[in-house]
């Protein structure tokens, strides 16, 4: 167990009425990039955001870095940990959201100093200077006293990745990084990433950038109706889907 | 596909700018406009001739409006009249500061986790909302004191003695009465500012490892503030007058001064409009304070400066509904807010 950063068991989530997620199982290994695609509405951001405990689940079990995620199992039954728990449980994993979301009060170094300082309690200077350090690293050392709405998407998206980083996480989670940007800013956002990952960062992403997923991942998967359909070597994956499902959806974005 | 040659120097032709359009609006404007000031300058210049034309005026004055209007200056120099504007101005701040912090803890406990929270929360509310705050006031006034009292079973302890400061202080009587119903109000207030905020941001926090209450602290409130700010300076400037209410459990504010004045005098128009004139005064203050806040929280978004002259004016003469250009182009595109 130790070997895994993520281990997903037969993850089950409900909408509702809505089943989401039917038994999502896959294996993370340390260092290891994963690519999930799939079409819309198929559970990814649903299996990221249950990965990170901002979404309970109903059935299964995550284990992250060989923790449970989010719970205690009582009696073969999921009890839900204290909020500072999963609170502190989140702080080793990063996340980088489609539509960024950075924190509008606050420069660019502000947001990446801002969890540092007040979950970890990092004193100011140290914060500040690591925080210089990582948005120098994905190219945005001169815009650190700059305000969210003055980046471009590209410029915002990349602040958002330091954001992550600044709280050292053992795991990084994407979800659709590129997918709210302009195409000509698109390419700024993988290189970081593209660094990120020779650099040795467990990264999960869901990400339609067959690009990306061919250069960068070590395996691809498919996800379809909240289960994974099939997964493999990116060169494979693209060039021998077996499963037509999945040689349905490569050929709807490629 | 041709290629475009590269433009030679030709000199471009200047392009004209647009023509600013004069439609009857503005020679209405000005005229009533000079003609309110030919006016005024003439009853002004009358008051100093000693003609006769003055004592016509004052004359005709006299008879449409047979009270003293000198008396005016008499009232603002009664000193209880000065005692009474401090006690209306730190009931108000009081009962405002009070209301706005319940309104917070009762906006955050209507989304609590814990269900009596949101249960007690949603009653306050409902209750508060829902009666004349006049009643309230009378009954924390003089009901209140007899419930605690009977619920001490004539004990000395806790209940008995705030049931004694409220029965024997006006003051602390209103201030209960008046914050409790600012707080129902300021509720709302609060959870529209808190609905305002992107539901990312909230989400974001909590995967940098932030609890709920750190996110809200640092992350949530500090953008709902200028959302929730405008509307409570306008609760404010409504506190300030509700305070009137108060004189009728015997508070010693403007309004019931003002009715001892004349009780005293007679000069029962004269001390009413005097009042008035004082509460006017410091609300008109506060609605200037209040609009310049507003525009400057307006500003930080679309960078663009006025001036307090600007304001002034557009306070007092108001602002025709006419979209700049300007401060829509100053906006990010939406994609990037
Ligand atoms: N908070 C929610 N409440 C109800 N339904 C949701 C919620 N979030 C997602 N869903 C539904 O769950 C399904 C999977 O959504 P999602 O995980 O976002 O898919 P994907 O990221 O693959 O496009 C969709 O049908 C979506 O409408
Ligand atoms: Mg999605």
């Amino acid at each position: 167990m130790a070997a895994a950063m993520v281990e997903a068991r037969k993850v089950q989530k409900y909408f509702h009425n809505l089943h989401v997620l039917r038994g999502v199982d896959l294996d993370v290994k340390r260092g290891e990039v994963v690519v999930i695609l799939g079409a819309s509405g198929s559970g990814k951001t649903t299996f990221l955001r249950c990965i990170n405990h901002l979404e309970k689940i109903d059935g299964g079990r995550i284990w992250v870095n060989g923790h449970l995620m989010g719970y205690v199992e009582r009696n073969g039954h999921l009890v839900e940990q204290k909020e500072e728990l999963v609170s502190k449980q989140r702080a080793e994993i990063g996340m980088v959201f489609q539509r960024f979301n950075l924190f509008p009060h606050m420069t660019a170094l502000q947001n990446v100093v801002e969890a540092p300082i007040h979950v970890r309690g990092v004193d100011r200077k140290a914060a500040a200077t690591r925080a210089a350090e990582l948005l120098a690293k994905v190219g945005l050392a001169e815009k650190a006293d700059v305000y969210p709405h003055q980046l471009s998407g590209g410029q915002q998206q990349r602040v958002a990745i330091a954001r992550a980083l600044a709280m050292d996480p053992a795991l990084m989670l994407f979800d659709e990084p590129t997918s709210a940007l302009d195409p000509e800013l698109v390419g700024e956002v993988l290189r970081a990433m593209r660094q990120l990952a020779e650099e040795g960062m467990t990264m999960v992403v869901v990400t339609h950038e067959v690009g990306f997923a061919r250069d960068v991942a070590h395996r691809a998967v498919l996800m379809d109706a909240g289960a994974i359909l099939e997964e493999g070597p990116p060169d494979e994956f693209f060039t021998h889907p077996q499963h037509p499902r999945t040689k349905q959806f490569l050929s709807s974005i490629l | 596909m041709t290629i475009r040659p590269a433009p030679v120097d030709v000199p471009e032709p200047e392009l004209p700018g647009p023509i600013v359009e004069r439609d009857a609006w503005f020679v209405v404007n000005i005229a009533l406009t000079l003609a309110g000031l030919i006016v005024a300058a003439f009853l002004v210049y009358s008051l100093f001739d000693q003609r006769p034309i003055k004592s016509f005026w004052l004359a005709t004055f006299h008879t449409t409006f047979p009270y003293d209007i000198g008396y005016l200056k008499t009232y603002f120099t009664f000193p209880q009249v000065y005692k009474a504007v401090q006690v209306t101005f730190v009931l108000a701040i009081l009962a405002q500061t009070t209301g706005v912090f319940l309104g917070l803890f009762s906006a955050l406990g209507r989304q609590s986790r814990i269900a009596l929270l949101r249960v007690f929360s949603g009653l306050y509310i409902w209750v508060w909302r829902g009666t004349p705050v006049f009643l309230q006031l009378v009954l924390t006034a003089y009901g209140v004191p007899l419930i605690l009292e009977s619920m001490d079973a004539g004990g000395k302890g806790a209940l008995t003695q705030i049931a004694l400061l409220i029965a024997t202080s006006s003051f602390a009587a209103g201030y209960v009465a008046l914050s409790l119903n600012e707080g129902a109000y300021m509720s709302e207030i609060v959870r529209a500012g808190i609905e305002a905020i992107d539901r990312g941001q909230m989400e974001a926090a909590k995967a940098l490892g932030m609890t709920y209450g750190l996110a809200m602290r640092r992350i949530v409130l500090p953008q709902a503030l200028k959302v929730i700010l405008p509307p409570t300076g306008n609760e404010f400037i409504s506190m300030l007058k509700t305070t009137s209410l108060v004189s009728y459990i015997g508070l010693q504010e403007l309004t019931l001064v003002t009715l001892q004045i004349y009780a005293h005098n007679f000069k029962v128009v004269e001390s009413l409009l005097a009042a008035g004139v004082f509460y006017l005064a410091m609300t008109t203050v506060l609605s200037v304070i209040q609009a310049q806040i507003e525009i400057r929280l307006g500003e930080r978004r679309s960078e663009v400066r006025t001036s307090l002259a600007d304001n002034l004016r557009r306070f007092f003469l108001g602002a025709p509904q006419i979209r700049r250009a300007v401060t829509v182009a100053a906006l990010p595109p939406k994609e990037h807010r």
